[in-house]
């Protein structure tokens, strides 16, 4: 994986100093709240509904097994013994105080890492494919391309004052698993016709109150012009994006206003004069990033270990956990494993200091030292031999890391909602919580299969509802939380909005209604048809008449 | 308002003109040899009569106003003020690049409106190299604001070196040594 | 809102609260003019010329560095017990519902 150059340690550090000082100017008086809020804002530091909220960046979502140890020492220290994976491969603490956060910043810096551009309209923490590197339908490792990105992007005089937030999220597999279609720009490498390797640019894809999904604007860019391609569409965006309205400031807005072709056009002209220019890669710099995320060095095994499949047969729970949470690695008898933070009834993506400590310990012992984490809330180890799987869960299981959810209808997302969020019109934490606990028998979660639940707590979206095969939104009704359900939505590479059933549910009522909605496709699939397909096939109505026949 | 220029707090030796005021033919205010700023709208309704002065001109365009629009006319400025009517309103950063990168724009480019000592590391970088500041700002802390990064990831203009994926070797060299 | 449409609407009770500048934390102005973490202890009124003095205590204290963001919040009697009007500022009063041990401060009158 990547590591700090002498150039970005003295980068990062030179920014806690920066923030240290402005930290003294506001506790001094010499900065209101209204001039330090921008500044605060820029190194992730937000005030939420019960106290200031720390979000630090984990580029492209990878982490040594020493940086996760200094995410848990934090959480343990500064906070209150745990922190939160979000939808955007970052951790959030709930509980610093403003006067440790300087002293956080330095110990992340210790480990290279930041919170710089987590939050504030510019280009935020890079995402990436979460089994970048291990999977086996990847052209290339997405997160070569993403640290070039981090890079180019940081601090970026030009465009550190957008219209609005900007995310960009970059995948090497044609399986997109980092929705690189509801992004402000989504990169899928690709080929061109010559063999050569590029990206497919997207933009214009988003969530949040007008969800829509990406245009493709230039079917294949070669490398080289990554940066300058970028440029030019951030410059376009900067001068023509809204920003008379906040509900319509983002690039989506503008490419629908302007048109995709038209859109398409400017920025191409713009290119031309940027195009070969200071921001052209050079290949030998490729090159040098590319080492960094080497594979590890495998060891040659044959595809099967005869102890895995002793346990597999023997242990059933082991085996059903293998079903759901292990995926084929590209390397011969190495798997991928995902480990849960879904644990029956616990808060989505929330985990402890000892548990990120368990994980680290496990990285460290049997995944080369490496720990994702994916924009579902969960992490992965994703170079694990199979003859350590029985190993790897032992552990898991005795940290409360091994439920055989993954992807599973209790594999729920979930934004913090109304009981962390200052935005946020309903809870969606609790409406998971009930969910998992209504689907609490594992059994039953295996027949149903893939299904993905999404749930946000107001309309901008962070609990990916929009993209949900049930989307759940929480709203406010004279007072009350209401859940607006979406059928339908999908993130992958087959993107779809989700649409809504009909009248919103109460709090007590949306987890009958998910229900509902369960079984309803389970007595209408044929074959192994999964919930978008069968969903597809028979329309909104049947769901929509088993819901509300009731009431 | 005070007008910070190469780490000086100076003198502005520039006017602006009036809304109201009609452009001089020698006979009223400002005088001939003032060097004088102008809006858009000034510039394009009395062009003739600003080409007569004596003294140098300058161009003040709002955040809307893209340069791009009278590039064919930069020529005839020696200075060009960019507004940042609110500090988070950005075009003006992309207007700056545009200036110096794109329309060979070698005068003052003045950075006015709310202009925050935490915008100026960003400003600089993009060209400017004037800023009109609110008063209760020490130069110290300008310094401070400028100097607290050095290392730089992207090019832009003609600042310091770059390090990073663009700086290359070399690149990262120079740029560690300049800290 | 529209419950109460009907009947001659009842002066809101209101407190103030804000988060402390240092650590974060949710706090209540007090009548000493103390901040206090406890609802229970906040300074209660149902006049609007009460409630905007309280606000301007409030600012003073802005200015003075102690606390940020105050606001009026609006409470409410039930059972005997003054809580606030809205799931937002009940859950702000007394913590994360996720989990039981998240919970800051109980909700007592």
């Amino acid at each position: 994986m990547y590591r700090y150059d002498e150039f970005d340690s003295a980068f990062v550090k030179q920014r806690v100093t920066q923030f240290r000082g402005q930290v003294a100017r506001r506790l001094a008086g010499e900065l209101s709240e209204d001039e330090f809020k921008p500044l605060r804002l820029m190194n992730g530091l937000y005030l939420q509904l019960h106290a200031y909220m720390l979000r630090v960046a984990i580029p492209y979502g990878t982490l040594s097994s020493r940086q996760m140890r200094k995410l848990a020492h934090i959480a343990r220290t500064y906070d209150r013994g745990y922190g939160h994976f979000t939808t955007r491969q970052n951790i959030q603490y709930n509980w610093p105080k403003l006067e440790d956060v300087p002293e956080i910043l330095e110990e992340l810096a210790e480990v290279e890492m930041h919170a710089i551009q987590t939050s504030g309209n510019c280009i935020r923490n890079v995402t990436a494919d979460h089994f970048a590197g291990a999977s086996a339908d990847e052209i290339e490792d997405p997160r070569i391309y993403a640290e070039i990105i981090r890079q180019w992007s940081s601090l970026h005089p030009e465009f550190s004052f957008l219209p609005r937030k900007f995310k960009i999220a970059i995948t090497g597999a044609p399986n997109d698993r980092a929705a690189v279609r509801l992004h402000d720009i989504g990169l899928q490498l690709c080929r061109n016709d010559a063999g050569a390797v590029g990206f497919e640019v997207i933009v214009g894809g988003g969530q949040g109150r007008t969800p829509i999904i990406g245009t493709t604007i230039r079917k294949f860019l070669p490398k080289a012009h990554l940066l300058s391609y970028l440029e030019a569409i951030l410059r376009v965006y900067n001068q023509l994006g809204r920003r008379d309205n906040l509900y319509k400031a983002r690039i989506k807005i503008l490419l629908q206003q302007t048109g995709a072709e038209a859109f398409a056009r400017q920025v191409e002209e713009e290119w031309v004069h940027l195009k070969d220019g200071a921001l052209t890669l050079p290949a030998e710099e490729i090159e040098r990033i590319e080492a960094y995320f080497a594979p590890p060095a495998f060891e040659g095994l044959p595809p099967s270990d005869p102890a895995f499949d002793v346990r597999r047969f023997e242990d059933r729970d082991f085996a059903r956990w293998v079903r759901s949470n292990v995926a084929a690695h590209k390397q011969s008898g190495y798997a991928i494993v995902s480990i849960s933070l879904k644990p029956e009834g616990e808060a989505p993506g929330d985990a402890s200091a000892a548990q990120m400590e368990a994980v680290a310990d496990l990285a460290e012992a049997y995944s080369f030292d490496e720990v994702l984490v994916s924009h579902e809330q969960n992490l992965v180890l994703p170079h694990v031999k199979l003859s350590d799987l029985p190993k790897v869960w032992d552990k898991l299981v005795a940290f409360g890391l091994a439920t055989p959810n993954i992807g599973l209808v209790s594999d729920i997302i979930a934004c913090p909602g109304l009981d962390y969020c200052n935005l946020a019109n309903a809870r969606s934490i609790p409406v998971a919580q009930r969910i998992s606990q209504r689907f609490r028998d594992l059994n039953r979660q295996h027949e149903i299969g893939d299904l993905k639940i999404k749930i946000s707590g107001c309309i901008n979206a962070c609990g990916h509802h929009h993209v949900g095969h049930i989307g759940i939104l929480g709203v406010d009704k004279k007072g009350e939380e209401f859940y607006q359900i979406t059928l339908g939505g999908s993130a992958d590479e087959n993107a779809a909005i989700g649409k809504i059933v009909g009248p919103a549910f109460s709090y007590d009522d949306v987890v009958d209604a998910v229900d509902s909605i369960v079984d309803t496709y389970l007595g209408l699939r044929q074959d192994n048809e999964k919930f978008n397909d069968t969903y597809a096939r028979v329309g909104i109505t049947p769901f929509k008449e088993k819901l509300y026949a009731a009431a | 308002m005070p007008l910070l220029k190469d780490g000086q707090a100076i003198d502005d030796p520039w006017a602006a003109l009036p809304e109201t005021a009609p452009v001089q033919d020698g006979t009223t205010e400002p005088a001939l040899d003032v060097d004088l700023i102008v809006t858009l709208d000034q510039w394009r309704a009395k062009r003739e009569a600003l080409l007569q002065r004596n003294g140098r001109l300058g161009l003040r365009l709002r955040s809307d106003q893209s340069p791009a629009e009278i590039a064919s006319d930069l020529a005839h400025f020696d200075l060009i003020a960019l507004e940042f009517p609110k500090f988070t309103d950005g075009r003006a950063y992309s207007y700056a690049r545009l200036l110096r990168e794109r329309h060979g724009f070698s005068g003052e480019l003045r950075a006015v409106g709310n202009v925050l000592r935490d915008q100026l590391f960003f400003m600089l970088r993009c060209g400017f190299d004037s800023f009109e500041v609110a008063s209760h700002e020490s130069i110290a802390a300008w310094h401070a604001a400028i100097s607290e990064v050095t290392v730089l990831y992207q090019p832009a203009g003609s600042g310091p070196a770059t390090g990073g994926v663009l700086g290359g070797p070399l690149g990262r060299a120079r740029a560690v040594a300049a800290e | 809102m529209p419950q109460n449409a009907k009947t001659p609407k009842a002066p809101a009770l209101k407190a103030v609260t804000a988060n402390r500048l240092r650590e974060g934390d949710v706090v209540y102005l007090t009548g000493s003019g103390l901040w206090s973490p406890w609802l229970n202890q906040a300074a209660v009124s149902d006049d609007a010329a009460v409630q905007e003095a309280l606000l301007q205590r409030a600012e003073a204290d802005v200015a003075a560095r102690k606390i940020v963001a105050p606001y009026l919040v609006e409470l409410a009697e039930v059972d005997g017990i003054l809580r606030p009007l809205s799931t937002r500022e009940i859950i702000r009063a007394a913590g994360p519902t996720v989990r039981a041990d998240y919970r800051t401060a109980p909700l007592v009158a």
